[in-house]
């Protein structure tokens, strides 16, 4: 059934994006370099398989934003269009506020926006002011609501005095306010956000993390967002979806990234003195030495050993201060993508 | 629209788009010098096909032939995504999204075409003329915009297809010219020259007044059996889109 019989929406546990056993596979060809290689790929082409999605399953409920992180080609961005429609996956279900998205019923197309950081929806040559009264008369907005919208995303993202100027005149950070204005126009109640932040300076990056989060907040509207950037992931979602090579890794709260994945923790000491090469060289009892640079010294142990070891530390060696960490979220992450020890 | 911010841009083309009309009409008046006429049609009846093809191109240009370019772009690129995710008939948005104002020039100039020719021909009940004239302009443009819509679906699985492009460009040229005049016992040419008979010359002849009535109900039956047609291989084709990478 279509969208389970209840007007579009999944009322059994409020969620209003659940997928199941999604997967997305491609055929792609490989072509051997220079002319010959041309050549011979007119005749004998030579295809492999990618599995740009595999068996992936998640649900999100209503107002969740949810960070949706892997390395490049992992899936996030072809998981976000078969969620949006634009792809028909090869196996699995899914259902987004209750709708079959590639199936493309207006009533859900209505309900959803879609932002790319890597692309443009606005017409480069007219100013935005076009493309959102496009986008008004397309997703049906009364004048009235449109007005009001407009107003208020305007002020929040302080863009009110470039609405009549030509998009290819806008700054990257200016243009990208106007893309999700154009998308938030007739207010969606899910929105994907795919690499919302990239390329933008740091004040940029943290104006629009900003806005998304006070966006989230006041109008509960459930988000995934994908980004390389471990900030906008931090400051706004509580919990995030680990994709890698088409698998999810793990799907939960951030916290519990490093529970999961960081059998160490840093001891991050300040010293008094010096050390010498003979301390130096019995630092290696307690773990590994991650960095040692005077006055500072950070130390990798095993998680269990951290206590013992900072005692230990305090005892024998000159210490000024003394912090048990844990390992940054960015290190786990990138060493779970490179399989290598996490701390 | 766009086209329009840039002003030098605009009138260099309604400069070059008149010169080129009327390198076609001097062109026909050098044949017309040394013969009277081709296969039965005059000078004018000639000059009334390349005024009607002229005018097709120009609506043409003005309402989906944007398409053309666009779309085979958008779909290398990815940015179709946008279009499939919008609640709007997704056929529709692509062909319509863009107009080409460049090209503005063209139906002016190719009106002034059509009646200066009629004015030269001995036409009888005009108004019934220009009646069906417009019908089987409109029958022209569905045909035309079924070809283009048939030819683009095949970029949903093979992304480029410039040269069936092209293919679609020449036929649209071809359209100036009074096919309906070679003969020619080729089955693959008469095959050829049908959607261009037609596309322009069972319009124009209607306008002066010849009521070919086989042409005239082959044009409106071919209209809509190609529209639903390429409506149907168009949604289904849709299926192959497989975006691009970001």
């Amino acid at each position: 059934m279509d969208n389970w019989g209840l007007g579009g929406y999944n009322y059994f546990g409020m969620a209003v994006i659940s997928v199941n056993h999604l997967s997305k596979y491609y055929q792609v060809h490989q072509k051997e370099p220079g002319l010959a290689g041309s050549i011979k790929s007119l005749f004998a082409r030579k295809y492999y398989d990618v599995k740009a999605v595999d068996d992936v399953s998640f649900e999100i409920k209503e107002g969740e934003l949810v960070g949706f992180i892997g390395p490049n080609g992992a899936g996030k961005t072809t998981t976000l269009k078969t969620l949006s429609g634009l792809l028909y996956p090869t196996k699995g279900e899914v259902f987004v506020l209750g709708y079959t998205p590639w199936k493309r019923q207006a009533e859900f197309q209505k309900q959803f926006a879609l932002v790319m950081g890597q692309k443009n929806q606005l017409w480069w040559d007219l100013p935005a002011i076009e493309s959102f009264i496009l986008n008004k008369e397309i997703y049906e907005v009364p004048k009235e609501k449109y007005q009001t919208t407009l107003d208020e995303l305007t002020e929040l993202l302080g863009v009110k005095d470039l609405l009549k100027v030509q998009v290819r005149k806008l700054s990257l950070g200016e243009r990208m306010k106007m893309e999700l204005i154009a998308a938030l126009i007739h207010s969606p109640k899910v929105l994907f956000l795919d690499e919302p932040t990239i390329g933008l300076d740091v004040v940029a990056q943290k104006k629009m993390r900003d806005f998304i989060k006070v966006y989230n907040q006041k109008y509960k509207s459930t988000v995934i967002l994908t980004s390389h950037y471990m900030d906008d992931v931090k400051e706004l979602c509580k919990r995030v979806v680990i994709i890698d090579k088409g698998k999810v890794l793990f799907d939960g709260l951030l916290d519990e990234i490093v529970r999961k994945f960081a059998d160490h923790k840093l001891l991050s000491v300040v010293l008094e003195k010096e050390l010498t090469a003979k301390q130096l060289e019995k630092l290696t009892l307690f773990g590994g030495v991650k960095e040692y640079s005077y006055p500072k010294l950070v130390l990798q142990v095993r998680r269990e050993d951290s206590n013992h070891a900072a005692a230990k530390l305090l005892q024998s060696y000159p210490v000024a201060d003394l912090n048990i960490e844990e390992a940054q979220i960015e290190d786990i992450i990138r060493e779970v993508f490179t399989g290598k020890d996490v701390a | 629209m766009d086209e329009m911010t840039d002003r030098v841009n605009f009138f260099t083309w309604g400069v070059v788009h008149t010169v080129s009309l009327l390198v076609f009409i001097a062109f026909f008046n050098i044949v017309f010098a040394q013969v009277k006429e081709i296969n039965g049609w005059s000078q004018f009846q000639v000059l009334l096909v390349l005024g009607v093809g002229t005018l097709i191109g120009g609506i043409g240009s003005i309402t989906f032939f944007s398409f053309m370019y666009d779309h085979p772009r958008e779909i290398r690129s990815g940015n179709f995504d946008f279009k499939l995710a919008k609640p709007m008939d997704v056929h529709f948005q692509a062909a319509f999204a863009s107009v080409d104002m460049d090209d503005l020039i063209v139906i002016p100039n190719s009106i002034v075409l059509i009646v200066y020719s009629l004015n030269k021909l001995p036409v009888q009940n005009l108004p019934i003329n220009v009646l069906g004239f417009l019908i089987l302009l409109s029958c022209s443009m569905v045909i035309l915009f079924s070809i283009l819509t048939l030819l683009l679906s095949l970029s949903f699985r093979h992304v480029r297809v410039d040269s069936l492009m092209d293919f679609y460009w020449s036929l649209v040229n071809t359209t100036k010219n009074p096919v309906k005049a070679y003969k020619t016992t080729s089955v693959v040419l008469t095959a050829m020259f049908i959607p261009i008979i037609m596309i322009s010359s069972v319009p124009a002849e209607v306008l002066f007044g010849k009521f070919d009535w086989p042409w005239i109900c082959g044009s409106v039956i071919a209209a809509v059996a190609l529209f639903l047609f390429s409506r149907w291989k168009w949604q289904n084709a849709l299926a192959d889109y497989s975006s691009a990478s970001s």
